[in-house]
């Protein structure tokens, strides 16, 4: 944690009397950042693994259509989740940026412990974008907790349809009606027998179906709009790994090694034009797919489906 | 002693989430039914003949409005 | 000031400006502020009206694609979203340099022209034209009317006394409910969603339904009257309501019963003061009404976390 400042100490030639008064300051702070984000970690650790399991049984338990009461604690626990980022954020603005400015104008660039500053803040910097990663982890875990398994809904939907779709009858005369799909709004059928037009009210668990069926075709699209994603992200990739093998040759003075890195370069740059070219193709691939597993599941919304699914190839 | 207090806070958070009135009430759930109206002018059942908007008898106002093609409803439901 | 105007449209603009910007660095703000005024803009399009729009577009388009020429030949690939993006560029380059202004500005015209140059609507500028298809009636219920039925619905008012109200069944409102919402997916231009917040900004309502009050206290009317004049009002109640969803209270409900204001008259005030920033497009207001609002979040945030025996860090020191 500290090898820091033996390496400054080095640069210093084993001169401790040279540090300048700040320096201690420096050190204390330094270390305090690290241990106060330690502890900070701590905490976010402590409340995820405790609300996970708790967030998991009030997803299942709770009655409500919304799930009203899951949300308000999904938010409670997001909100001391944020209160701690923003704890980190607020200190290190008054405890290291706030140092760092005020040394800083008090030296010059030139001064020759000048890197002992410099390396102080991305010693401190570096510490807090690791806090930074921790809290997204945690924060990713807890958005899981939000998922459900939406074919178990989905199943609930089609049993309740298949019990209850030859249980009416005309309200004028008595004849049965079949309901022949799951409507999702109120719908008027008329009676077979004496042309009467009936009004039929889907059950609350039916009109859900349109809330989940794009959820659900997306849990089972995951797969390709995995491969969409990861295509996409080569591209980065192989700019920065081409990126690093051309800062490698600079000072490179065998001409064989340029060639050889340079072709390497070059089979980089093809993969990456490949990359670029292919990932809107999975793209179209993840969305043909999806919007077919969403039509599957509710074909009464197909036509307008249709027009989103252009409007997004689009965009 | 640190266990605690995350504990206690979920608990607590826990507890005024579930006593909470939700905003518009309780969410109340239905079976699916069916229904019919007759006309509460003459009587007469609401035949499917003429559309759904006007009685198909005594030429009664259903629906003060003229449909257009939407989810279920098509324009066709007008009557004549 | 009129040379200088003349210098821009000729092209030598640049040379003046930093002349300019060398000699008179001490009164720059004063300069800057003469010549702001003298400027006369179009109140549709916003355009200064020393050009015509035809010259601005031709302007933009010949610089534009100069660049995009340019790019091609030394190699680079540009898809339909570079070149959005080169033409966005120098329409403000352009619009700044023409009008000699600030960048607030530069995006209240952004505003007033983004259904023509980028195919969005913005609230605050739209106009309804009759033969958009997206905004024919449905079932014979137009948008206005259709925002007004929410805006009842989500005051409090049961939806089956809207509907009674309106003169139809619930199959109905069920269907509105529904392609109302599609139409405002389907139209990329925005204009459904648009124009349906304006209408809800505006609280609109229709004589069928002019008799349906949701219930308001007297302290809910005092409230709702102040947050609908006061900008910093609004700007606690906002931070408020985000506070207590961060403790795990419903924000809405917590408004209600706190300050008697229902979600719909919240959201309508919400969207009256956006639709007003976006008019008046000035950037040292938005600043200061954002960091107040964040204050008066940090505010309310202490008063929930003690009311819930302190935050779980409140224990780390520095």
């Amino acid at each position: 944690m500290f090898g820091l400042f033996n390496k400054s100490k080095d640069k210093n030639e084993g001169s401790k009397q040279s540090y300048p008064e700040w320096y201690a300051e420096l050190q204390e702070s330094q270390q305090r950042w690290f241990s106060f984000l330690e502890k900070l970690e701590a905490k976010m650790e402590e409340l995820a693994t405790a609300s996970i399991p708790e967030l998991k049984q009030l997803l299942q338990e709770d009655e409500d259509l919304y799930k009203r009461t899951f949300h308000r604690v999904y938010s409670g626990v997001n909100g001391q989740l944020n209160n701690i980022r923003e704890k980190a954020r607020d200190i290190y603005e008054e405890k290291v940026n706030d140092l760092y400015y005020n040394i800083n104008s008090q030296i010059s660039v030139l001064d020759k412990h000048h890197d002992l500053l410099s390396d102080f803040r991305s010693a401190c910097s570096n510490r807090y974008n690791e806090f930074d990663d921790k809290y997204d982890y945690w924060r990713k875990q807890i958005e899981k907790t939000q998922e459900r398994d939406l074919e178990i809904e989905y199943q609930k939907i089609l049993n309740e349809f298949e019990t209850i779709k030859d249980k009416f009858s005309c309200k004028q005369c008595g004849g049965n009606i079949l309901i022949e799909k799951i409507f999702l709004i109120e719908t008027y059928i008329s009676c077979p027998y004496c042309h009467t037009q009936n009004t039929f009210a889907p059950s609350t668990l039916g009109r859900n179906l349109q809330n989940i069926a794009r959820e659900l075709a997306e849990q089972r699209t995951a797969h390709l709009h995995e491969a969409y994603e990861n295509e996409k992200d080569k591209e980065r990739d192989l700019y920065h790994q081409r990126h690093e093998l051309s800062l490698s040759i600079i000072h490179e003075s065998n001409k064989k090694v340029v060639s050889e890195v340079q072709s390497k370069m070059d089979d980089l740059e093809e993969q990456r034009q490949f990359a670029i070219q292919n990932a809107p193709k999975l793209r179209e691939v993840y969305l043909r797919a999806m919007y077919d597993e969403w039509n599957k599941i509710t074909p009464d919304l197909k036509e307008h489906n249709e027009k989103m699914y252009q409007n997004q190839l689009k965009y | 002693m640190e266990e605690k207090k995350v504990n206690s806070f979920l608990s607590r958070l826990k507890e005024n989430a579930q006593k909470q009135t939700n905003y518009g009430g309780e969410f109340e759930t239905t079976e699916a039914k069916m229904s019919a109206k007759d006309c509460p002018n003459c009587g007469a059942g609401r035949a499917k003949e003429d559309g759904v908007t006007h009685c198909a008898y005594c030429g009664f106002e259903f629906l003060n409005v003229k449909l257009t093609d939407g989810l279920y409803i098509k324009k066709e439901d007008n009557s004549i | 000031m009129f040379k200088k105007l003349f210098g821009a449209l000729t092209g030598d603009k640049q040379e003046n400006q930093n002349y300019e910007a060398q000699t008179s660095n001490d009164n720059y703000e004063n300069d800057y502020e003469d010549n702001y005024k003298e400027v006369e803009y179009d109140p549709e399009t916003l355009h200064g009206t020393h050009y015509t729009v035809e010259d601005f577009d031709n302007e933009v388009e010949a610089r534009a694609e100069a660049w995009i020429a340019d790019e091609r030949a030394s190699g680079e690939n540009l898809d339909e979203k570079d070149i959005q993006n080169i033409y966005f560029n120098y329409r403000r380059t352009v619009y700044t340099e023409w009008n000699n202004c600030d960048s607030d500005q530069m995006i209240r015209f952004e505003h007033a022209n983004s259904l023509k140059y980028s195919g969005i609507q913005t609230s605050g500028f739209v106009k309804v034209d009759d033969n958009n298809p997206f905004l024919e009636p449905v079932h014979g219920v137009d948008l206005r009317t259709y925002t007004a039925m929410c805006l009842k619905i989500s005051a409090g008012i049961d939806y089956l006394e809207v509907c009674k109200a309106m003169g139809f069944e619930p199959i109905v409102w069920e269907e509105l409910n529904t392609i109302w919402p599609q139409r405002m997916g389907e139209d990329t231009s925005f204009t459904v969603t648009t124009l349906f917040g304006q209408y809800y900004a505006e609280n609109v309502t229709v004589p069928q339904l002019e008799n349906l009050k949701a219930e308001i206290s007297e302290e809910g009317a005092a409230n709702l009257e102040r947050m609908k004049t006061d900008r910093y009002f609004y700007e606690e109640l906002a931070g408020a309501r985000q506070a207590a969803y961060e403790y795990g209270i419903d924000g809405a409900q917590w408004i209600l019963e706190n300050f008697g204001i229902n979600l719909a008259d919240f959201q309508s005030v919400a969207m009256q003061w956006m639709t007003e920033q976006n008019q008046n497009w000035n950037s040292q207001d938005i600043i200061e009404f954002s960091n107040y609002q964040q204050e008066k979040q940090k505010e309310y945030a202490a008063k929930f976390a003690t009311e819930q025996g302190g935050n779980i860090a409140d224990d780390v020191n520095f």
